[in-house]
């Protein structure tokens, strides 16, 4: 299984090997009300970058990576995407798996990827994709019957599917199970290796060997 | 954008029917209206054009909440941005999907209602030509009050106090243009008015509808 999806990455991917991409973040500062999240955090991310970040519930994690995918706004500060030191939208470098998963319940595993590859306008071999996430047998069920367990897992395979540089991944293990955890690991671990990077926001630090991992643990002010 | 249309009208085919909602709605409502008029069929004739505008005026307001709550409550509205949909795009998709949904069978429907109202056929095709003519401003203005309540949760009645104002000018030009089109046919001047209330309707609700969909998703 895990031979097969990088093999199949590999040669969609061959254009992305020789650019490099960053999301840099300068001076953020956030609130949620009058509540002050955090004042200034300058951070970047590079080709090749593992960035976890922990932290307490309610402690911004999930914010923190919203800003990330420039699907929010800052209060102040900062935030730049750019491949090959050129500036781009967020969204030709971002790959977001959020709380939600954004499947439809009448819709099948299958007809669900379909329709995110056409959206996207790529390419799609969904029956290797849910191969490579461990969903094949899953193909023709709806979503609203796949556990929430699955239902990571599928969204595992449209952050694949999409073919972008760099995952943000809110919360990637929860609902996992060990064997679920491992292909997160090999996912995270085959994408960096291609010059992809990741951040993950989760309470517990991912386990990926042979990856320089950062830490970003974010801690109330007193 | 095809992709989302498509979608949809694909989702709303297995919905289990939720999605004749708007016209069962219709249905009933002129039902109702021949009823409470006893069936005088003058009082009919007079009013029948304007019971059906009613009808479908009501029927698409209780469908503008709908709109975009679904997709927007279990992420797929941020996945469409990310996917490099503008939200102008995904705007413009739902607009064509409740044209298509939500006002094309009520099309359907049209004539067996202007029958069963005892309307002349030229009344009719009047009728079916001023709901085409309206149809763009009604899905748009439909698709603006849905893209800003679209947080407010299912059944928000101020989708309805959003919509109202803006579909007044559209009620009073659809039904003069029913009574028009039997003496000037489609040259009337009421189709233009409700062609250009249409075209308003789209430069200001489709760009309107966009932006609040962009401040919902922050």
């Amino acid at each position: 299984m895990g031979n097969k999806h990088t093999v199949m990455l590999m040669d969609k991917n061959q254009r992305r090997e020789t650019t490099s991409h960053e999301v840099a973040l300068r001076g953020i500062a956030l609130s949620r009300g009058d509540h002050p999240l955090f004042a200034s955090i300058s951070l970047s991310v590079v080709s090749g970058d593992l960035l976890w970040i922990g932290g307490d519930n309610g402690i911004g994690k999930s914010s923190l990576l919203r800003l990330m995918t420039g699907l929010s706004r800052a209060d102040s500060g900062e935030i730049s995407w750019s491949q090959d030191s050129i500036s781009c939208a967020a969204d030709e470098l971002i790959a977001y798996q959020g709380h939600q998963d954004a499947f439809k319940p009448n819709l099948t595993a299958q007809e669900a990827l379909l329709f995110w590859a056409d959206v996207m306008d790529m390419p799609a071999n969904a029956s290797a994709l849910l191969s490579t996430v461990g969903l094949s047998a899953r193909a023709h069920i709806p979503c609203g019957q796949l556990s929430a367990g699955q239902k990571r897992r599928l969204s595992l395979a449209r952050l694949i599917l999409s073919q972008k540089p760099i995952w943000i991944m809110d919360e990637p293990t929860a609902a996992m199970d060990a064997e679920g955890v491992e292909l997160i690991h090999g996912l995270i671990a085959a994408h960096l290796s291609r010059g992809g990077s990741a951040v993950i926001a989760s309470h517990h630090a991912p386990r990926i060997t042979g990856v320089r991992t950062r830490q970003l643990i974010l801690k109330a002010a007193n | 954008m095809g992709a989302l249309i498509k979608r949809d009208i694909m989702l709303a085919w297995r919905s289990g029917g939720a999605w004749l909602l708007g016209v069962i709605f219709f249905a009933l409502f002129i039902t109702f209206c021949v009823i409470a008029a006893g069936g005088d069929r003058g009082q009919l004739d007079a009013f029948g054009p304007a019971y059906i505008w009613l009808a479908l005026l009501f029927a698409t307001l209780l469908s503008f909440g709908d709109i975009f709550s679904g997709d927007l409550n279990d992420g797929t509205l941020e996945q469409l941005l990310l996917s490099g949909l503008s939200p102008l795009a995904v705007t413009a998709a739902k607009w064509v999907a409740f044209i298509v949904l939500t006002i094309g069978p009520v099309f359907i429907l049209l004539p067996v209602i202007g029958v069963m109202l005892s309307l002349s056929v030229p009344r009719i095709a009047g009728l079916a030509l001023s709901v085409a003519f309206a149809a763009p401003a009604l899905a748009a203005y439909g698709v603006m009050a849905g893209a800003l309540m679209a947080r407010r949760g299912k059944g928000s009645f101020l989708i309805i106090l959003i919509s109202a104002p803006f579909l007044i000018p559209v009620l009073i030009f659809g039904l003069a243009a029913v009574d028009s089109y039997t003496r000037f046919g489609i040259s009337a001047y009421e189709f233009r008015a409700l062609g250009g209330l249409s075209l308003m309707a789209m430069a200001v609700g489709l760009p309107a509808a966009s932006a609040a969909l962009t401040a919902n998703i922050e």
